[in-house]
């Protein structure tokens, strides 16, 4: 009969206790959670004042009312991505519209809307050469600029770029922030993931991307920071009412996700990052290459240092990819929804981020 | 046995399956509980030869399935095992409960995260999730059969529901 030596006992005693810690911090989260959603439809946001200036189909174009004296011209226009919601840049206290508006921009926003049966079939075509150029022509025209600042974010970002390398004579800066360039040096899990997705299977099934499909892969990332320590961190921090309020924003925001137009998907998954076309300037939109060489206007381009969704590598390459002499990557210790969401933004990406566009505006 | 295992669900030309995709070879799998399904699956194959596509699809999505599970429980064991080193060489393990629940959770965060970066496990995600969407696919049609049927059932119960003015059945046009 073998006997079990005394350090391999304390090893499979730890670990029993391991087992029955991580249950516990688990089903921590499970009692918490099934409360704090319940509470979601009761929080509600309170945006920066906008009018609407333009509607096409979903899509709006919210001009932000000043809250101080405009001492630039240039125009802003952000393109958020089509997953997740554009809100996420106007969180009450850390709202990242706020900060710009104090510095004196003339902010305006591109709102997608909720895709549904009709946005099915656009493709990336469609939303560049179509809502993105129209957007920009009615910005210029209400602000009279013959150029704006172009700002997108992650999706927006590579949107605002292809836009950028194919009616530069609109654009006077683009500004990125964390955009999927060169997927071949993306380690995420979602990189994992769309590598070896049958994209195909998936659209012509499902058409647009439902809600429910992209919160099984926002659980494959970092699943238990995300889904079991910060409902613990809640339950413990259950008194502090504005820890709670400014959680509970960010939940709602991510669980009110849009379904992904299915065409725009496909192109996205499999031109983007299967074939990574984008970078080798092989991209086809609409009946146009798009050559990033093309891109020579100022550009800055944000980086989070610990960005779980899009690679710091994958986004970095946009700065070795443009013809641009006046180009600037600035990296910031945080994660991708820190970038624009938190109080380190706050003080130092939007301040930063306002100092370099101030150089170049009217 | 693996290479037996290996060539389990590459599927046979079926008579009416053109929309069915051939499946891949499974990966290799040192997982015994797997490999066991995986034999019990192709004597089932070969001793029935008119299978269609849609039970193909169900017995790969049970495999596949199986296989993700199978995965995550290594890669739960796998944590377990590392935390276990970190915490008998670490002289005060349970001094401060918060930096013990940070150990915890960035051992297993880091486990799990390079599991789901994993070549093996997106790829066997991806067929997973193909699986389920022929499976959608096929409760479209079922739902589309069961409507259809439905109608023309509603159709003969009431037979005389368009009456004129003057209680006689309209005339339908063509008839």
């Amino acid at each position: 009969m073998t006997t079990i030596n005394e350090n391999e006992q304390a090893r499979a005693n730890v670990s029993m206790h391991i087992q029955s810690q991580m249950l516990d911090l688990y089903m921590g989260s499970v009692r918490t959670l099934p409360a704090l959603l319940s509470s979601l439809q009761e929080t509600n946001y309170k945006t920066t004042p906008y009018d609407v200036v333009y509607e096409e189909d979903n899509v709006k174009i919210l001009h932000y009312k000043a809250m101080t004296e405009r001492l630039h011209k240039t125009p802003l226009l952000i393109v958020y991505a089509l997953v997740n919601r554009h809100y996420i840049l106007d969180i009450e206290t850390r709202s990242a519209i706020r900060n710009l508006l104090n510095q004196g921009f003339d902010i305006y926003l591109i709102d997608w809307g909720t895709a549904g049966s009709k946005e099915r079939s656009l493709t990336i075509d469609d939303y560049v050469n179509g809502y993105i150029d129209r957007c920009v022509d009615v910005v210029r025209n209400q602000s009279n600029s013959d150029k704006i600042s172009l700002f997108g974010y992650c999706m927006g970002g590579t949107f605002s770029t292809i836009y950028t390398a194919l009616h530069g004579e609109k654009v006077r800066n683009l500004i990125t922030l964390a955009p999927p360039i060169d997927c071949s040096k993306d380690d995420t899990v979602f990189g994992a993931l769309a590598r070896f997705m049958d994209v195909d299977n998936f659209v012509d099934a499902l058409g647009n991307i439902p809600p429910a499909f992209q919160y099984m892969f926002f659980l494959m990332l970092k699943p238990f920071k995300h889904y079991v320590q910060k409902y613990n961190e809640v339950a413990k921090r259950i008194e502090d009412d504005d820890f709670v309020d400014n959680f509970m924003l960010l939940e709602k925001w991510l669980w009110d996700t849009p379904p992904i137009p299915g065409e725009v998907f496909r192109q996205w998954v499999k031109d983007i990052y299967q074939k990574n076309l984008l970078v080798q300037n092989h991209l086809q939109v609409g009946r146009e290459l798009i050559d990033l060489r093309k891109i020579d206007v100022p550009l800055l381009n944000i980086i989070a240092e610990s960005d779980h969704l899009v690679s710091p590598e994958s986004s970095k390459a946009l700065n070795y990819a443009v013809a641009s002499k006046d180009k600037t990557l600035m990296s910031f210790p945080t994660g991708h929804i820190g970038l624009c969401a938190s109080s380190y933004s706050q003080s130092d990406v939007w301040p930063k981020v306002g100092e370099w566009l101030m150089d170049r505006s009217d | 046995m693996l290479d037996q295992s290996a060539d389990l669900l590459n599927i046979r030309e079926q008579n009416n399956s053109e929309s069915h995709k051939t499946s891949n070879i499974l990966p290799e799998t040192t997982d015994k509980s797997i490999a066991e399904l995986q034999k019990v699956f192709a004597r089932y194959l070969n001793e029935h030869n008119n299978i269609d596509a849609k039970t193909v699809n169900g017995l790969e999505f049970v495999t596949r399935f199986a296989y993700c599970q199978a995965l995550l429980y290594k890669a739960w064991v796998e944590a377990s095992d590392v935390l276990a080193n970190k915490l008998t060489k670490s002289s005060n393990p349970n001094n401060d409960s918060n930096e013990l629940t940070s150990l915890y959770i960035d051992t297993f965060e880091e486990t799990f995260t390079s599991l789901f970066r994993s070549p093996q496990f997106a790829w066997n995600m991806s067929k997973l999730l193909n699986s389920l969407i022929e499976h959608i696919k096929t409760n479209g049609d079922m739902s589309e059969i069961v409507l259809d049927s439905l109608t023309k059932i509603q159709e003969k119960m009431e037979p005389n529901k368009e009456q004129g003015m003057n209680g006689k059945n309209l005339q339908v046009r063509g008839d």
